[in-house]
């Protein structure tokens, strides 16, 4: 029994030791500092003038697009569509658009990027400001005449090209994995999927912390404030780690008063007889 | 200093069990073993079609694990397993390593230990500050930025399994841990463990 034991035990060794890869990057070109939004609850607002397809298809893709970035379970995270604005192209290149993230359809998408957009369904432009991203905008090809116009796309790979773009406007910059969705040329993906390379670079933007966010499974009783040691919070451990001490604890004075009481008893009995 | 806060909490944890190991003498009360980790079933794509690895990303563990009587056959398990080996990206930008802790209440029937409880899963990534990578974007090449800090997940799972003893100094654990229970993100990840009786 012994050696079946100990085989089991290399297996799972072995089995382990199987290292997967991933290279996640920043949008960021010289902050490798940077952090995503200041907020993990973020809305897109969209403009659907000129959006090829129409609004309510439109909408459909941008809900479905931020799914897979909404199922990370050791992120934070959550992407919506909001609401619909009139902030115009000319504003939005000029920095000056209240209302981002933003999704803009651009009908003359050559003239803006200052290049060919026949192979270009969509683009993106984050502004970083003191490490955090302040600004950010994805342009739609809605060019009439361009292989890449937006409406020209698969149905599967219009949320796909979105979701891509969505990534960026989150932080993240191109991966180096062919399965990630960053990767670089995300139109030739099929399906709306992150790859494990996708979800650590959300969850290193947007961390989960269930612990600080709302105490022990939603009941708020243990806060944030117990203790934090160079930016990483003891909360939990503290928390588990009472419960496990003060259970323990009772156990054993339980036990060493019954076996006192049991020992007095039979001292006084041996005493009698 | 996420490797410290490792080495606290396994410090912390060897304590913890050598304090009652000591009162509870005649069984093996504190395990030490090793096994695998198998992080998100079903969860990420593996390749450009989309299909999703059923497995997910899998970790050599090591682990620490102490049995407190409760009495009538239940006991008090916790339990603690960190991913020694880690993993890294191929340009070794980033390294991630997860570390999982659980507080088991057990039911044992004859050789069994039937287990379920409350855990925190922490993944722990760290950027080494190699600096920017020129990367396809568009028509041109463009820099993108590498990590260059730590990140920290914690997320609280419920936990379940069933632990089989091989007499006193022998254990193997296959433990289910459900993260995300009530939400878009509820996500399962298997570990399985043999375990070497030492207190």
């Amino acid at each position: 029994m012994k050696s079946r034991v100990r085989l089991s035990f290399y297996f799972l060794f072995l089995y382990g030791s199987i290292i997967n890869s991933h290279a996640f990057t920043f949008i960021s070109s010289n902050d490798s500092n940077m952090r995503g939004w200041n907020t993990a609850s973020i809305a897109v607002h969209v403009n659907y003038t000129d959006c090829p397809g129409g609004e309510e298809k439109l909408k459909v893709i941008i809900d479905e697009a931020t799914h897979p970035w909404n199922e990370v379970p050791t992120s934070s995270l959550h992407i919506e569509r909001g609401n619909e604005t009139t902030t115009g192209l000319s504003q939005a290149i000029a920095n000056r658009a209240p209302d981002v993230p933003l999704i803009l359809c651009d009908r003359n998408l050559t003239n803006t990027i200052g290049s060919n957009a026949d192979t270009i369904a969509a683009v993106s432009t984050v502004s970083i400001v003191n490490g955090n991203i302040a600004y950010a905008y994805i342009l739609l090809n809605a060019e009439n005449g361009k292989s890449a116009n937006f409406a020209n796309l698969e149905d599967k790979q219009k949320p796909v090209v979105l979701a891509h773009e969505m990534g960026h406007v989150l932080g993240l910059g191109h991966s180096g994995e062919v399965t990630a969705l960053m990767y670089y040329s995300a139109s030739e993906k099929k399906e709306l999927r992150l790859s494990q390379d996708d979800m650590d670079g959300i969850s290193f933007l947007y961390p989960r912390d269930e612990i600080a966010q709302g105490g022990i499974f939603g009941c708020g009783t243990l806060s944030s404030s117990v203790a934090s040691y160079k930016g990483f919070t003891f909360n939990s451990l503290t928390a588990l780690w009472t419960i496990a001490f003060l259970a323990v604890m009772l156990r054993q004075l339980r036990a060493r008063f019954y076996f006192g009481r049991k020992l007095l008893k039979t001292s006084q009995l041996s005493e009698h007889a | 200093m996420l490797k410290k806060t490792c080495l606290n909490f396994l410090i912390s944890l060897v304590l913890f069990e050598l304090a009652y190991a000591k009162s509870n003498s005649g069984t093996k009360h504190v395990f030490l073993g090793a096994g695998a980790l198998a992080h998100q079933f079903e969860k990420v794509t593996k390749d450009r079609s989309g299909s999703v690895d059923k497995v997910g990303v899998t970790y050599t563990i090591v682990g620490l694990s102490g049995r407190l009587s409760l009495g009538k056959g239940f006991y008090f398990n916790p339990a603690g397993s960190y991913t020694i080996l880690g993993r890294k990206s191929q340009d070794d930008a980033t390294s991630v390593s997860l570390l999982t802790t659980t507080l088991f209440f057990t039911k044992n029937i004859l050789f069994l230990d039937f287990k379920a409880g409350p855990g925190v899963l922490f993944q722990i990534m760290s950027g080494k500050s190699m600096g920017g990578v020129v990367r396809s974007n568009g028509n041109t090449n463009s820099t993108f930025m590498r990590p260059s800090y730590s990140s920290v997940s914690r997320v609280l799972t419920i936990n379940a399994g069933i632990g089989v003893l091989f007499g006193k100094y022998v254990r193997m654990d296959l433990d289910g841990i459900l993260a995300g229970a009530t939400s878009l993100r509820r996500t399962y990840s298997g570990l399985a463990q043999v375990s070497f009786g030492f207190l």
